[in-house]
Parts: structure tokens; C-alpha cells; sequence
């Protein structure tokens, strides 16, 4: 049953039941319970209230709460229950006595005399067990217990163990010969007899006497040490005093001042381990020591770090945090926490710590740590860096500027901001900072460079004009920029891939412009060969065409190019002619070259020549390529797909993967309205599939076996998506790449 | 400094740190050595770590070396260096030790007998009838 539903239930007993769920409470040791429903019962019927009942349950919370060992003991609530039984039963001889104890035990004398006596005027074991504690704290406030009434009722033991006592009220001291050995130490302490005081200590020691007794002549024989100047020995036997219980303040307050003066000399003495160990103990005792926490915030910067210098990011961070939290923060602490962070990749506590480190530098130009404003700009710099490692754009930005300000000539710190706006997509910001820029410096090249990326990334058409300038001062201050040459032979060549079908002239001039940058450029030859065959000047065309075979070496791509060129703006013969000179000049071609050649001509929409072009190189490499089958994919998403089927069948005699081929000519029947077809060729791919245990074709023959059941309108418009702009249903799974030959071991 | 095979003062061998966080104790170098120290550091330390025989200690040297070599390589790395506390001044404090008795002491070890020594009164608790 919940808490609640317990209360609301309690809330409507009557005094009887609630006198009888106190003592149900009581007995399972929940005095606090116990006390709501007896009190509660009481206000219900003034007579129902257990009186005896509930002082003993105060009684029982009190003693519990006093004596409870954690840290969470509430004394004065537990002093409070006590009193709170006594006035509920006020004879009751064991509440004043225990009231008593526990006043005296917190050193409340004078309260702890006045209970006791309440106990010991009664009769009963407490009232005789009252009558020590009473004389002890006469004693202990000075007066003389033998003069008191309580002295007859003492137990002989008792009272000589008091009357040696109270030679210690006054000076000199003066005990009986059978005192304790710790007494007459002390005594001889006190006189300055220092050998015989440590003699009698160390004999209470060997002596089993009481363990509080030990404890002291412990924290004592440290006295004598630290009278002698032996440090460490005072250490130790203070040590083993607190270990036995020893917690006074003269104790905590010598412990404290030896452990901070040991930690004093270590540090002078340049052991940081030992200083650190040392002082952390101290500020146990003494937290609030001014110079122990300068101390102990210094010993943890120099072992934060040593813990740096070996590579302990983690060890030092957690140092310089130490030292913060005791001492106070600092340029030099903040700097290095942030540098900590950065190393242990935290960029956001690196960026604040950065910023600490800014607020905190020194101002007076004399000081240690001061730095230039050109160095303060830096730091903000790289406290944006963190924010940007961070994550966190709009404050880094913020911090770029701040930068900026500190130091407005240092152009790479505002290229940073640039890239920050940039990041941001605050392309007009961007675009304006880089105007102030090349304002400071009209020849900052990567402001120029950056400037026509941006023009460029911001797409407007009637802008694009204005990255040509960018780029070409760039080049025009430093003539090798690879980049200025290399994004304006981009923009030269997309420009005239533009207007060749209606400009084809204006085409020709930028092609021209393109190869003027990059003299030995296949591709630009090519294009530019294209361009002039287009405008009918064929010699010409074909004398850059020829340049463009000569540098084009094994490209793949620029010799597929060449062909398509000639074949369109030339004749079929042409075509022929270059293929044969390219495949005469490159025995070694790779069947990539076939597939970038396969995919022009099945856009051009000449697969009767494609087929052509396959029978021979059919002819000439029947290896285990996967050629065929990717043709036949390629023809499959085209408008001539029923060719696929010439080439998916032969990739299939041809030894190519047979699943895939089966995939392929499953989706071809599909197409073609032949479901039975489709699936006979689903199943002999599944039966391959399942063979090879292949994940990546199994996942694939799933998705391909739920084409089976689509309704063959809805089939065919998935399986006519747009080629080769949209994606296919199953794009080619072989597109040509320079280690195809190398995968499948065909040789051309 | 010692003296060398044929009688010419020898470069005492400079005692790197290789695997320190700072470039200056890589190359055996005190914060705040010249650029010119700093190369004839590296190249001393070139010949006491070939290349071919220590590779890894060769990289750990260049790239400390990278990171100072020119002056400007120095300004930026002197800025981002890990940097010592500044010297711990003691500050001027009269505390003593109390080195006297405390008669509350021989309170204490009076409080040890009888109850006042006890911490369990479980003893002490007496049912209650309603």
C-alpha cells in the first residue's frame, strides 16, 4: 500500500484504532509513526492519549537520534525528544538521567548537572547511576564533588578516581602516587620534564588501560615531538590519536599547523606529492585557513601541471578545477584548464575557460602573464575555434568578432569569421566581410578565392560573372594558384557546356580560354575539338582532337568522350575509326572504357551500334567480366530496354554473376507483362542467393520478390523511372572503376 | 663540459624528453631558447637518434622542431604552452603550536568509565503497555 493511500486511511481511524497503529508502529522500531498517531489519537479524544507510551516513544527517537553514528545526526532534534519525554512523564528517573548524558557529552554542564540531579533525588538504578556522571561534571565545572551530597553515594572506586582528579583544578598539580601513568605524565609535562612525561606516556601505552587514555598519550607524545621540532613523528602520533578518537581543538588545531608546516617545507623542497598529500589533510582541520588554501591551490597548479607536461589531460584538469574551487582563479589557471579541456576534447568547457582566461588576464603591462592585444586577439581566436569544435556557431561567431576588434588588421582571424558567417549561411554578412578584406588588402588571395566561392555558393546566375574577376586576380597576384586556375577552367568549361548548343562559337571561345590555363587538358582538347567540329571548321576540330588522343592516356572517361564527339558531330565511320586507333594505340584498355562508351551511346540512343561495339569486345575478352550484365542493367532503365535481354542472357553464358543476371531479366519480364517468366527467373536467383549466403543479395531479392505482387500498372511506372537522372529500381551494380579489371580479372 | 677525442671542448649530450607535451623538453631545450638554439638542439639531437635507426624518436624530435623552427612557429606555440604556476610566495603567519596540557583531556579519559564511555542504551528501554 503507498504512503498516501496509507494516510488517507489513518486520517479516518478513530483514537482506538489509532492508539492501536501507534503501538503496532512502536514495536516495529517507527517511533516518528508511532508519535503522529498517538498525538493524533490524544487530539481526537484527549483521554485516548497514551501518555507513559509516547514519552517512551520520544524517549526511544531521542536516544536513537543522539547516539546515531552518520553524519545525518541531528543533535538538537534528539536533545529536544528527551526533553519532550520528560515533560510528558516527569518522573521518570531514566529520561533526566539520560538527558543528563547527553547534555555533559556535548559539554553542556550546567544542563547535564541539572538533569542529573533530577535523576538522582529519585530513587532507582538511575537515580544511582546519575551520581558519577553528576560528580564528574561538578568537577569538570570547577567545583569540588567531595563537598557535594552526591559524594556519599559514590562507590569507593569511584571516588578515588575523582579525588586524583581534582588535583588537576588547579596549579601545581599535585596526584597521589596510585593516579594513572597518563596523569602523572601530563603533570610532568607541565613542569617541563619532558623525558620523564614521554617515559610515562609510553608506559600508558604498553599498560592496558582505557583506549581514550592511549588515544591521548598518543596525541601527547606528538606534543613532545613537535617540541623537539620532529615534524614527522608529530604527524604520526597525532595521526594515530584522531585514528583512536581524538578530536579536540587543541588537536585538530596542532594537527593542522604540522601537516601545513610540513607541506610548507616540501614545497620549499620541491617534493609536490608529499606537500599535496600534507596540505589536503590539513584543510580537513583547517578549510578555512587563508594561507593553507594559497597553499594547497599552488600544489595543485604544479601537480596539474606535471600531470600536463607527462600527457595526463584528464589529471590535470581535474587539478586546475581543484585549484580553482580552493584558491582563486586565475589568467594563468583559467589559460591552462583551458588548454587541458581543448586536449581532452571538452571544446565547450575549452571555449569558457578560454573566455575566463580573457577576463582574468592581466591589465598592467609589467605583469608576469601580460599579453598583447594582438595575443589577446589571438586567444579569442581560439576560443571561437573551440566554440566551432563545440558545435556552437552563434557563440563562436560572437567570438570571431570580438577577435576582430582586438586585432583588425590580422586578416586571418577575420577569414576565420568569414568561414564562421559562411557556416552559419550568412552569405551576405560573409561577402561584406570579405569586401572589408580586400579593402585592407586588395591582393589577400584567400579573400579573393573565398569571395568568388561565395558568389558562386550564392547562385545567383547574374552574379557568376563577378567570381571570374575574383579568380582571376588571384592568379594575377600569384600565377601558380592551383585553385584560382583549376575553379576557373570549372567555370569556363561548365559556362560553355552552356551555350555550345546555342552558342556554339561563344562555346568555343571559353573552351579556349579553359585550355589557355590548363594547355594539356584531354578533356578541355576534346571539348573544345567538339566545338569546332560543331561549327563545321573540321580541321581544326580534329587537330584537337588528335592533341586530346595524345594526352588523354588511359582515361577511361575523355576516350569515351572523343568517340561519342566524333560520332555525333562527325559520322559513324569516324566513331569507328577512333575506336579502332584507340584500342590499336591502347592494347591494355580496361572494359570501363566499354561501359563509359556503352552509357554514351545508350543515351544517344545508338544501342545498335553499342551492340556492335559488344560483339567485339566480346570476341576479344570472353573472361568471367561482369560487362555484359552491366550493360544489360544499363539498357534495362533506358527506352530501348528489351535489348537488355542480348546482353543479361550472354552475361549469363558468359559465367558473369547469375543471380544478378536472373534479377535483371526477372525485371525485364516484369516489364514485358510475363509474370510467370519473372518468377522462375526470381527463383533461380533466390536458389543462388541462398547458396552464396550473400546478405546484400538476399536483402535485395526481398524487395525484388514484392514486385511480384504490385499490380503491373503501378509496376510499370516504378520500373520507368527516369534514366539517367532517377534512380532505377536496381541501379547497375558494376559502375566502371579503375579496379574492375584487378576484381574480375578480365584482360581486353 | 667535457673534452673531446682530440682535445676540442665537446657539446655535453642534451637530455631530451621525447614523450613531454612541450617541444622545448623534447629537444632538451629551456623555455624561451632562441631559434638559433633551437636548431642547433635538433641537429645535435639528429645525430643522437638517426632517423634510420630511431625513427619513432626522429618523428617525436621533428615534430617538437616543426613547432619552433622560425620565429614566428615559436611566437604561436610559446602561446599555447602549457604554462608553470607562478612562484608560491609563503605568506607571513604567526601560528603556534599549543603545547600545553588540557585538563578537559583528563576529563575525557574520565568520561571513559561508567555511562558516559557507553554509546548503547538499548538496555535502558522499558516496554510500554497501552
Amino acid at each position: 500500500m503507498g504512503k498516501r493511500s496509507k494516510q488517507k486511511q489513518s486520517s479516518g481511524q478513530s483514537a482506538d484504532a489509532l492508539r492501536l497503529n501507534g503501538l503496532q508502529a512502536f514495536k516495529s522500531g517507527d517511533y516518528t509513526r508511532a508519535i503522529e498517531r498517538w498525538e493524533r489519537a490524544g487530539r481526537q479524544a484527549p483521554a485516548k492519549l497514551p501518555t507513559e507510551a509516547l514519552a517512551e516513544a520520544y524517549f526511544r527517537r531521542g536516544i536513537q537520534g543522539f547516539y546515531r553514528k552518520s553524519q545525518s545526526a541531528d543533535v538538537q532534534a534528539a536533545l529536544k525528544d528527551l526533553r519532550r519525554a520528560i515533560e510528558l512523564a516527569p518522573g521518570e528517573a531514566r529520561y533526566h538521567f539520560h538527558l543528563g548524558l547527553a547534555a555533559h557529552r556535548q559539554g553542556d554542564l550546567e544542563s547535564a548537572i541539572a538533569a542529573y540531579r533530577s535523576a538522582h533525588q529519585r530513587t532507582g538504578e538511575f537515580a544511582s547511576r546519575a551520581g558519577y556522571p553528576l560528580a564528574l561534571a561538578l568537577l569538570q565545572q570547577g567545583q569540588d564533588p567531595a563537598a557535594d551530597a552526591v559524594w556519599a553515594t559514590l562507590t569507593p572506586e569511584e571516588r578515588a578516581r575523582l579525588q586524583d582528579a581534582t588535583a588537576f583544578r588547579r596549579r601545581p598539580y599535585t596526584l597521589s602516587a596510585h593516579a594513572p601513568a597518563f596523569w602523572h605524565g601530563l603533570v610532568a609535562l607541565d613542569r617541563g620534564e619532558l623525558e620523564t612525561a614521554r617515559e610515562l606516556l609510553q608506559q600508558t601505552l604498553m599498560a592496558p588501560g582505557s583506549p581514550m587514555e592511549a588515544a591521548l598519550a598518543h596525541y601527547y607524545l606528538g606534543v613532545l615531538a613537535a617540541h623537539a621540532e620532529d615534524w614527522p613523528l608529530a604527524i604520526k602520533e597525532w595521526r594515530t590519536a584522531a585514528a583512536a578518537g581524538v578530536n579536540t581543538a587543541h588537536f585538530r588545531d596542532n594537527l593542522a599547523e604540522a601537516l601545513q608546516r610540513f607541506a610548507e617545507d616540501a614545497t620549499q623542497a620541491g617534493d609536490i606529492n608529499s606537500a599535496l598529500s600534507a596540505a589536503e589533510e590539513a584543510f580537513q582541520y583547517r578549510p578555512t585557513e587563508k594561507s593553507l588554501r594559497e597553499l594547497l591551490s599552488y600544489l595543485y597548479q604544479r601537480h596539474g601541471y606535471q600531470a600536463a607536461q607527462a600527457g595526463q589531460w584528464s589529471v590535470a584538469q581535474r587539478d586546475w578545477e581543484k585549484a580553482t574551487q580552493v584558491g582563486e582563479d586565475s589568467f594563468r589557471l583559467a589559460y591552462n584548464r583551458a588548454l587541458a579541456c581543448e586536449r581532452a576534447e571538452d571544446f565547450l568547457a575549452a571555449a569558457e575557460a578560454w573566455r575566463e582566461a580573457l577576463r582574468r588576464r592581466p591589465r598592467r603591462a609589467d605583469h608576469p602573464d601580460a599579453i598583447s592585444d594582438a595575443q589577446v586577439a589571438r586567444l579569442w581566436r581560439r576560443a571561437a575555434e573551440a566554440y566551432v569544435k563545440a558545435e556552437e556557431y552563434d557563440a563562436a561567431l560572437q567570438v570571431y568578432r570580438t577577435a576582430v576588434k582586438w586585432d583588425p588588421d590580422n586578416l586571418e582571424t577575420r577569414m576565420m569569421l568569414v568561414e564562421g558567417l559562411l557556416d552559419d549561411g550568412r552569405l551576405w554578412a560573409a561577402e561584406n566581410e570579405l569586401q572589408r578584406i580586400l579593402e585592407k588588402n586588395p591582393d589577400y588571395i584567400p579573400a579573393l578565392l573565398k569571395m568568388a566561392e561565395a558568389i558562386v555558393e550564392g547562385g545567383y546566375w547574374w552574379d557568376i560573372g563577378l567570381a571570374e574577376q575574383y579568380w582571376l586576380r588571384a592568379l594575377q597576384v600569384d600565377p601558380q594558384n592551383e585553385i584560382a586556375r583549376s575553379e576557373l577552367v570549372n567555370y569556363y568549361v561548365e559556362q560553355a557546356q552552356f551555350r555550345i548548343g546555342m552558342q556554339p562559337e561563344v562555346a568555343a571561345e571559353l573552351y579556349d580560354k579553359a585550355l589557355r590555363l590548363q594547355p594539356d587538358n584531354a578533356s578541355i582538347l576534346a571539348s573544345l575539338g567538339g566545338a569546332h567540329l560543331h561549327l563545321k571548321h573540321t580541321a581544326e576540330g580534329q587537330a584537337y582532337i588528335k592533341r586530346a588522343l595524345e594526352r588523354a592516356g588511359d582515361n577511361e572517361e575523355t576516350l569515351a568522350f572523343i568517340c561519342e564527339i566524333q560520332l555525333a558531330e562527325v559520322s559513324e565511320a569516324q566513331f569507328w575509326s577512333t575506336l579502332e586507333e584507340i584500342e590499336g594505340s591502347r592494347p591494355s584498355i580496361s572494359s570501363g572504357f566499354y561501359i563509359q562508351l556503352a552509357q554514351r551511346l545508350i543515351l544517344m540512343g545508338k544501342s545498335a551500334l553499342l551492340q556492335k561495339v559488344i560483339e567485339r569486345v566480346t570476341f576479344k575478352a570472353p573472361s568471367k567480366t561482369p560487362l555484359n550484365l552491366t550493360i544489360g542493367n544499363l539498357l534495362l532503365n533506358s527506352p530501348a530496354y528489351t535489348e537488355a535481354q542480348v546482353y543479361l542472357e550472354r552475361a549469363l553464358s558468359a559465367g558473369e554473376p547469375a543471380a544478378e543476371a536472373h534479377l535483371g531479366l526477372m525485371l525485364l519480364a516484369l516489364r514485358q507483362g510475363k509474370t510467370t517468366e519473372a518468377r522462375k527467373h526470381w527463383r533461380e536467383a533466390d536458389k543462388i542467393a541462398r547458396r552464396e549466403q550473400d546478405p546484400d543479395l538476399l536483402g535485395k531479392l526481398a524487395r525484388a520478390r514484392e514486385l511480384l505482387d504490385i499490380p503491373p500498372a503501378l509496376l510499370n511506372m516504378l520500373l520507368t523511372m527516369p534514366f539517367p537522372g532517377g534512380d532505377s529500381f536496381f541501379p547497375p551494380d558494376f559502375p566502371p572503376d579503375e579496379d574492375f579489371d584487378e576484381d574480375f580479372g578480365g584482360d581486353f | 663540459m667535457t673534452e673531446g677525442p682530440e682535445g676540442a671542448p665537446s657539446r655535453p649530450e642534451l637530455q631530451p624528453d621525447l614523450h613531454s607535451a612541450d617541444p622545448y623538453a623534447v629537444l632538451g631545450l629551456q623555455r624561451g631558447a632562441s631559434v638559433r638554439e633551437v636548431k642547433r638542439a635538433y641537429f645535435a639531437l639528429v645525430r643522437q637518434y638517426p632517423p634510420e635507426e630511431q625513427p619513432e624518436a626522429f618523428k617525436l624530435l621533428r615534430a617538437a622542431y616543426e613547432k619552433l623552427r622560425s620565429a614566428e612557429a615559436q611566437a604561436e606555440t610559446d602561446l599555447f604552452l602549457f604554462q608553470p604556476p607562478l612562484p608560491w610566495e609563503p605568506r607571513k603567519r604567526r601560528r603556534k603550536f599549543d603545547l600545553d596540557i588540557h585538563v578537559e583531556d583528563v576529563w575525557h579519559t574520565l568520561q571513559q568509565y561508567g555511562d558516559l564511555g557507553r554509546t548503547d542504551f538499548k538496555d535502558d528501554f522499558k516496554p510500554v503497555k497501552l
